[in-house]
Parts: structure tokens; sequence; C-alpha cells
């Protein structure tokens, strides 16, 4: 029998629907159905300057806005082939890493809260307010920022922006323990997840899982340090490798990326450099092509992007991260039963703006 | 319009990674005849982003495209297929997939030439499961046909679209269309 979880159901967390085929209640097939949300955006940005369609690759995750900008905006400036001031690139890291941290907290409220925990719902999202609230004071959004231009940012940061953002960092890295206390001691967290969602390693990198979820796999890959970009060379962090391949897995990736994602902000906001925030770059690209690969939260996000000789884009192509994780979705839910369904779909963290593009 | 000062643009003439040229000339030596060109490519912007980029260029003739991608995967570790990206260049259609290695760090992009009338290749997706959306999609948006493809459906358009949008001569409110 085939059921339908979604499009409109409390776990998908976005529209789109997924299709398993039962016998009893153990799942033997399934099928996720998405675009729902498709908007084209790889089209509207062939269309637009380059500057005008950055606004359109902010949209492409509302959660992770601040990691697509940046990621459009190396591609444009690979391109263009532009040289960014150092300071710019400090920058770039602080903010990126601090959307990665509002980022996992609001994966780590809407995980728990559909394995059931409600109070654990509340307090990731207590967090992410402060950091809404740096990213605010610089960029004057609560959501869309739009900060990043080619060539720099748009706007420096000041020394209490610095400050204020090492404190908030120390207090998430605290609150990070309570957390780990609330779900690592908790039995109901632990049957859920343990042992829920199994893909093994040689499966997972054929599948094309990235990120938290290939790491949890064992594999020890991360694009940020094995082909740093920006100042992500310099700063000292370590990548989270787990060995389960499960959703508790997952859940431990991600909790100790938040740490590390604190560590790097601290480091930066200690040897942020001084100078210009922005450069020079043209307004038109050169006939050829180019194609940047970053670590998103959810994964390796890339952009290809190809000039026309003028001012707007021939093509351009995002990966997406979640867009290939779901895809993995019937391998790691085969076997399982109806009840492990929605802490699988919230363990690979999707988010359907970025999905359907 | 450039903005005043603004430097212009160069080609890069940096020297490519010698891991880099080392693998494409095993490709050259284990595919003679079969692609059209190996070469190692030449980092664009190497002080952002360490670049190790090998490009093959199979052309018109697709059919050494599946034992490349298994020689590829099985011999020289190429466990991960990012990206699947077709370019519409109005007279032909251009498809490249790019092949990511865990342990050397490699990019290696196949590229393949079509007919845009009747564009047909290969599929990725019997060497790596995770090229299986991705060609979905190219198929959705393109019309890429991947003729060996287990499951090739429209992915994020409705089933009954009429056309594929990322095509240059696409015409929005086309005529037939189902709204």
């Amino acid at each position: 029998m085939w059921i339908n979880i979604g499009p409109q159901h409390p776990s998908t967390h976005g529209l789109w629907d997924l299709r398993i085929k039962v016998n009893g209640e153990v799942i033997v097939d399934s099928d996720p159905q998405v675009g729902y949300l498709h908007r084209s955006v790889e089209k509207i940005c062939e269309r637009k300057e380059f500057i005008m369609a950055m606004p359109m690759t902010e949209r492409l995750c509302y959660v992770a806005n601040m990691n697509w900008t940046h990621l459009y905006v190396h591609a444009v400036e690979k391109l263009m082939n532009v040289e960014v001031p150092d300071r710019a690139k400090w920058i770039r890291v602080m903010v990126c890493e601090m959307n990665r941290v509002a980022s996992h907290l609001f994966w780590l409220g809407a995980f728990v809260h559909d394995i059931g925990n409600l109070t654990m719902f509340l307090w990731p999202i207590r967090e992410r307010e402060y950091v809404l609230d740096l990213l605010e004071y610089i960029t004057g959004a609560r959501m869309m920022y739009n900060y990043p231009r080619i060539g720099g940012q748009v706007k420096d940061v000041d020394d209490k922006f610095l400050r204020r953002s090492k404190v908030v960092m120390d207090m998430i890295l605290e609150r990070t323990f309570e957390y780990e206390k609330m779900l690592d001691e908790s039995d109901m967290f632990g049957v859920r997840t343990k042992g829920v969602g199994v893909i093994d390693r040689a499966m997972a990198k054929n599948a094309g899982l990235t990120g938290p979820a290939l790491r949890a796999c064992g594999v020890d890959f991360d694009v940020r340090k094995a082909t740093p970009y920006w100042a992500y060379g310099e700063v000292d962090f370590e990548v989270p490798v787990y060995d389960e391949g499960d959703c508790f897995a997952r859940y431990r990736v991600r909790l100790e990326e938040i740490r590390e994602s604190c560590k790097i902000v601290k480091q930066c906001a200690d040897r942020m450099p001084e100078g210009e925030f922005i450069g020079k770059a043209p307004r038109v690209a050169p006939k050829t092509y180019a194609w940047v690969r970053h670590e998103d939260p959810r994964g390796e996000s890339m952009c290809f992007i190809m000039g026309t000789g003028g001012k707007n884009a021939y093509r351009v192509k995002f990966r997406s991260p979640a867009f290939v994780n779901i895809s993995a979705l019937p391998i790691m839910l085969l076997g399982y039963k109806i009840p492990d369904v929605p802490a699988v779909m919230g363990s690979i963290d999707v988010c359907i703006g970025e999905v359907d593009r | 319009m450039l903005p005043p000062g603004a430097p212009p643009v160069p080609v890069s003439t940096l020297p490519p990674a010698p891991e880099c040229v080392e693998l494409a000339a095993r490709i050259e030596e284990a595919f003679k005849g079969k692609v059209k060109a190996a070469k190692a490519m030449n980092p664009l912007n190497p002080g952002i982003q360490k670049e190790l980029n090998v490009f093959v260029d199979v052309a018109t003739d697709h059919k050494a495209l599946p034992d490349l991608w298994r020689w590829l995967r099985d011999k020289e570790g190429f466990d991960h297929c990012s990206l699947v990206v077709a370019i519409d260049h109005m007279d032909r259609i251009e498809v490249k997939h790019l092949l990511f290695s865990y342990t050397s760090h490699i990019t290696v992009e196949t590229s393949a030439t079509l007919d845009r009338i009747d564009p047909l290749m290969p599929s990725a997706s019997l060497a790596w499961r995770g090229a299986n959306w991705l060609e979905r999609e190219q198929f959705d948006l393109m019309g890429v046909k991947f003729v060996d493809h287990p499951d090739l459906r429209r992915v994020l358009l409705p089933d009954d679209w009429i056309g594929h949008p990322l095509r240059k001569d696409y015409e929005f409110r086309q005529a037939g269309e189902w709204w």
C-alpha cells in the first residue's frame, strides 16, 4: 500500500511529499516528490545582472541564506577573477559560520520537535535569536541579509559587533552542553534515533550524501578542510566524524559542528584584520565558466556559472545538497517502520527552498 | 560599463597542479582515441580556493563515457558525482558531469556535446546513484534524455508540463500550457 506523508504534514518541514510503500508497517519502497516550491531561480538569474540576481540566490534557503549568497558571489568573483580584500575574507568566514550556527540550532529545534521533545524545541530557537540579533545589527535584516557584494561586503563590521559576537558564541557553546545532557541521557530520544535510518559508508558515498549526513557515516570530509576557501585555511577547527550512520550520529555531528563554528567565529573576532572591506570589481564577465564548491550547513553546495561577455550570466546552476540527500531517503528508510519516518526525514535537514530552487 | 579603475579580466595562465597533469595523462593513455581531449586545467582564482581540476572532452562520441566513468570510479577512486549541468548553446547542448574524489580531492569534468533536437546520452546514475536525481533534473529542465537511466521522470515540474524551461528558446506562457 502506498501512503503519502505530505505535502502537508507536520514532519515534512516544507512543502514536499514522501510516498512510502508499506507491507504491514514495514517500509518496502519510497518515492520522494518535490517541486511544489519551484521558482526557477536559475532562469531568473540568467535574465538579471549579476548584482540583481544576488537577492534571488538568498531565497534559495531561508535558514542558511548567508551561505547561499556568498556561494553565488564567490562563483561570480571567480568568473571575473576578482581579488577580495583580507578583511572581507574574514568577515565572510565569520558571518557564514554564524549563519551555520543559526541553521543548526534551528534544525535541532525542529528535529527534536518531530521526535516529541517539546522542551528542546524551544531552547535552540531561543539561542538562535541572539545570532539573528547580531546579524541584524550588521546587515539590517533578520532573515534575508543581502550582505556580500562582488569584491567584498556592503558594510563593515565594528568593534561592538566583534565583542558582542564573542559573548554570544561563548553562551551558545555553554548551552550546547545543556542540549547534550537533555538529549544524550534521554532514553526516549535514544530509542527513536539510535540504529534508525542507517546507511553504510560505501552506499552513502555512492548515493551522493554530503555534509553532516556523510560525516555521520565515517567519511572524514569537509570542504572547509579539504579545499579551504577565504580564511578557512588559517582558522583552527576540527571536523566531527561518527561511524554509526544513524540519526543519532547525524545529530551528534551537527551538535559538534555548532561548537566548532562557535570556535571559528571567536577566532575571527579575535583576528579580524584591518583594511578595506570591499575591493574594485568589474560589472561584465568574460565568456567562460567557473564553479565553486562550498560547505553549506546541509552539505556540499556548488554554483556553476557561465558568462556571456556581458552583464548577465548565460547559465547558472546550483547544486543543492538537500536535493541529493532527499534522493537517498529510499535507501535509508528501507526496512524501517512508519514511526521511524519523521526521525529519518528530519535527520537529513531538508530545506525545501533550495531543493526546489 | 566598467567602473573607473577596474582591472581588466585576465585569462589564467597559472600552471596546473602536477597530480592533475598525471591523472590527465593516465586518462589519455587508457582511453586513447576514445576521448577527444583530457587536460589539466589552469586554476582560475587560486588565492581564494585550491583547485585541482581535470577536463575530459568526449565531444559527440559518447560511447566511451560509461567505461570512462566506471574506470574513474573503480581505478581512480572517484566516489562522488557532484554536479550534472546541461548548457544550451543554441546550436548544441553540452552536458558536464563533475566527478569528485574524497581521497585526492580532484574534480574531473566530463563534457559531452549533444544534438539539440534529439539529445541522447548515457547515464552516470548506473555508476553513482547520486547522479540519479541530478540527471532527472537536467531532463526536466533542459530535455536531455539519458538513455539507460533507471527512472527518467520529471522531478521539479508537473508530469504533464510541456517543454523544457531552461532552453534558451523556451517561451513563457506558451500555448498548450496547463494553466
